[in-house]
């Protein structure tokens, strides 16, 4: 008969004491990559079905925005969930418990990675913040989320803006977004890539006309519109005869007013057609909309470099009178 | 290309964007040039042919199209556009790169603007009313021959194709209203563009997260009222489609039908503005914003929602459920981890019902583990790990307190010598993660093999003590120095 080594008693004993028995340093009881992975993009609620996020069709009605606080115990319950499986006894539950501050600290500071791993640019390394912030977000239902795909979402606090931790559709018609903090202030925009091009005016008898635009895309102050011709074969198809009112700019622009964008290409051409994307602005003063400032440069034409002004935007163009932010 | 970032909120507009390599049939050669001319090496030829989209767009090229899909609002002021994600998409091929449609005619009193430089695109975005009460473009409903939709044979010449006949998707226009609708050589030109954006701030979408993008604009305003159909169509060689300008008053228009290769399409309808409208502006003011929970009938101001629960006895009970999305700030629960759900169920003290929320939190987390089998394998590597390390550890305290009373006995000169080659065992076999065991050095079943004990071999074999003590440690068998240790093969003897 052999001497055991360690007895019953002693090992539960031991177990108790030190529950984890090697330290949370030591490199061979790291948790795995994928794992590790996997409980940070849950932490942001990655993966839970939609029921648990809403159980109630009321609470997130069609064509509303909801805000909220996410509920961190919430999602601290459902990683114990995951590190539930394959837990069989009081082996793996000392080891859990041994285990479980250094595998928090480091949840908290990969939440903030998650979002460049989504989009495929870094990846899931610790951000060395471990402070756990307070989430917040907000949840859409909307036709803009099927309408406008990859729309824009900034959050703001006392002018300085939160970190984007998430912003993924649910389903054709649901979005969630979750800042790192609480904002004051919450922007929804139309996505850059779907800038509209267009005209104004039209009405009944009334002819169309485009404003001008500086090179940076902002309206010009004052100005005279730009009469817009459409076909004259059938003024009832509205097809527009650019290409005329190319040569109005064109002419304009090199022979009147050196201010407008040189008419080298598409590009130059395109600024006199924009119209300034739409801003719903959701903060604690109210909500305020307005078009948003985008930035427009033009890129090096084929021809030569065109003009690359670096400028504040349409707004001033939307919002006559207004100051350049 | 000059590849820099792009700032949030700034947008850059370029011409064009022209492929690295244009789509054609290439050579790549290979050659070697060697100092010595009398050991020749041959030259390798290698042909690829490089072909992009030609008469079929996949869908997941088009990132965005506005007005969206399907959607009523106030367009009439805006010309349609198509967005591609692959920038390079519409300077890829040429309308015309034989020049055979002529330069508009200049027009004496008029200045003429700058001429366009670069490449007329092959792409055009067409825009047709396709109402009930008015259509102007027929989809035809199954692909056909493309010399059904090319019919000049002069054209099918240039399109250089070899005599193959792809099936093609395509539309049926009228050849008079397309010639009013279609834009000139010029125009196609002027109505693509290509941008880069900022994306940091943007929903996800897999593939596209460079910033640049490819715009194909209409040349065409949506009349109100009407359903519109705009379609994304191949001009490649065209010339019997596109002129040097839109028709003038008094010109003749063509009769017959028109065919043109159909790469995308979608529906809209241009209503008058209203609240609630189809626009991005009227949507997102119309939007009813507010906290989670707030104005919800069946919800408490806690956000809690009754739900019923059938519990493992059978019984259905009233019990209270919220979600992770709550509208006040909660505070972290410090009494984690939790090891089962059930330890997470706690009782709501104003109505007496259990809120079942973070046991709900618990099991969702559960299942989603358990769903995932590499997942799974994970936590088990992980817990192994750890126990295994727990168990290098242990075997390492015990090699350390073992080693003093293996050489305690000084006179044993067989155990003495067998401290060094016993103590690199037991770290070779707790580095191989064998365990625990109850003789973890061997050191006693060594010791009590009868072959290994001296006054038993000396008795057998009729030899002096001394002398079995050298046949085993290999040391002098009088009192001489302490024993070398003997090398594992020694020990074998």
């Amino acid at each position: 008969m052999r001497d055991p080594w360690i007895s019953e008693d002693g090992a539960l004993r031991e177990r108790m004491s030190d529950p984890a028995q090697a330290t949370a340093a030591d490199p061979g009881t790291r948790l795995p990559a994928y794992a590790t992975a996997f409980l940070a993009h849950l932490r942001l609620l990655v993966g839970v079905p939609f029921e648990y996020l809403v159980p109630d069709t009321e609470l997130l009605p069609d064509e509303s925005i909801r805000f909220f606080h996410l509920d961190r115990s919430w999602t601290d319950r459902a990683v114990d969930g995951v590190l539930a499986v394959g837990k069989v006894g009081s082996r793996e539950q000392a080891h859990h418990h041994a285990a479980a501050p250094a595998l928090d600290a480091l949840l908290d500071s990969l939440e903030p990675a998650v979002r460049p791993v989504q989009r495929g640019l870094l990846p899931l390394a610790p951000t060395g913040d471990t402070s756990g912030p307070e989430i917040s977000g907000f949840l859409l239902r909307s036709a803009l989320v099927a309408g406008w795909p990859h729309l824009d979402a900034r959050a703001w606090r006392e002018s300085v803006k939160l970190t984007l931790l998430r912003l993924e559709r649910l389903s054709a018609s649901v979005l969630i977004a979750l800042f790192a903090g609480v904002p004051d202030r919450v922007e929804l925009e139309e996505p850059h890539h779907g800038v509209q091009l267009g005209v104004t005016g039209g009405g009944p008898g009334a002819a169309f006309t485009v404003d001008p635009r500086t090179p940076d895309g902002v309206r010009q102050q004052p100005a005279v519109p730009f009469p817009v011709a459409v076909r004259a074969t059938d003024p009832s198809l509205r097809v527009v005869e650019l290409a005329d009112l190319r040569r109005i700019v064109s002419y304009r622009a090199d022979l009147d007013d050196p201010s407008l964008p040189v008419q080298t290409g598409s590009a130059a051409f395109t600024i006199q057609l924009l119209r300034p994307p739409w801003k719903e602005v959701f903060s604690d003063e109210g909500r305020a909309a307005r078009p948003g400032p985008v930035r427009v440069s033009l890129g090096p034409a084929v021809a030569e470099l065109a003009a690359e002004v670096d400028a504040d935007g349409l707004l001033a163009a939307a919002d006559p009178g207004a100051e350049r932010p | 290309m000059t590849d820099r970032n792009v700032a949030p909120g700034e947008m850059r507009l370029y011409d064009e964007v022209r492929p690295a390599l244009p789509n054609d049939l290439y050579r790549l050669r290979a050659s070697t040039t060697l100092s010595r001319p009398d050991l020749a090496v041959g030259t390798v030829d290698a042909y690829f042919s490089l072909e992009g989209p030609r008469f079929a767009l996949p869908a997941t090229e088009v990132v965005a199209v506005h007005p969206p899909r399907n959607a009523q609002g106030s367009f009439d002021e805006v010309f349609p556009h198509l967005v591609l994600g692959r920038r390079t998409l519409p300077w890829e091929r040429e309308l015309d790169p034989d020049g055979i449609i002529p330069p508009p005619l200049a027009e004496v009193p008029d200045p003429e603007p700058r001429p366009l430089t670069g490449g007329v695109p092959w792409l055009a975005l067409l825009l047709f009313v396709d109402d009930p009460t008015r259509q102007e473009v027929t989809v035809l409903p199954q692909p056909v021959p493309l010399s059904s939709v090319v019919t000049d044979p002069e054209i099918r010449a240039r399109l250089r194709l070899g005599g193959a006949d792809p099936q093609v998707e395509a539309i049926e226009v009228g050849a008079g209203l397309l010639r009013q609708v279609a834009p000139s050589k010029q125009e196609v030109q002027l109505c693509c563009h290509a941008r880069q954006v900022n994306v940091d701030d943007r929903e996800l979408a897999a593939g596209d997260s460079d910033g640049w993008f490819a715009v194909v604009m209409a040349n065409r305003l949506p009349t109100p009222g009407v359903r519109h159909r705009a379609c994304l169509v191949s001009l490649e060689q065209r010339s019997d489609v596109v002129f040097p300008a839109g028709p003038r008053p008094g010109d003749t228009l063509p009769s017959g039908t028109r065919r043109l290769v159909l790469l995308h399409t979608w529906t809209f309808t241009a209503a008058p503005a209203r609240p609630g409208g189809g626009s991005f502006r009227e949507l997102a003011e119309a939007l009813d914003s507010g906290l989670m929970g707030a104005g919800t009938p069946n919800v408490t101001d806690t956000g809690h929602r009754a739900l019923t629960l059938q519990d493992r006895s059978g019984t259905s009970q009233a019990v209270w459920y919220r979600g992770p999305l709550v509208a006040r700030p909660v505070a972290r629960d410090p009494l984690g981890p939790y090891h089962s759900a059930d330890q997470a169920r706690r009782v709501s003290p104003e109505t007496g019902a259990e809120d079942i929320s973070y046991a709900a939190a618990f099991e969702v987390g559960r299942l989603l583990g358990a769903a995932d089998g590499r997942l799974a394998q994970d936590l088990m590597a992980w817990r192994r790990e750890a126990y295994q390390e727990a168990g290098r550890r242990s075997v390492a305290e015990q090699v350390w307190s073992d080693v003093p009373v293996l050489a305690t006995p000084q006179e044993d000169a067989v155990a003495d010598g067998l401290v060094a080659p016993l103590s690199l065992a037991m770290f070779a076999r707790a580095g191989a993660g064998a365990g625990t065991s109850a003789d973890l050095t061997m050191a006693r079943t060594v010791r009590s093999a009868p072959g290994l004990d001296p006054g038993r071999l000396a008795a057998a074999w009729n030899l002096s003590v001394g002398d079995a003590h050298q046949l085993l440690s290999g040391a002098e068998p009088t009192d001489g120095p302490a024993p070398a240790a003997p090398t594992p093969e020694e020990n074998d003897r």
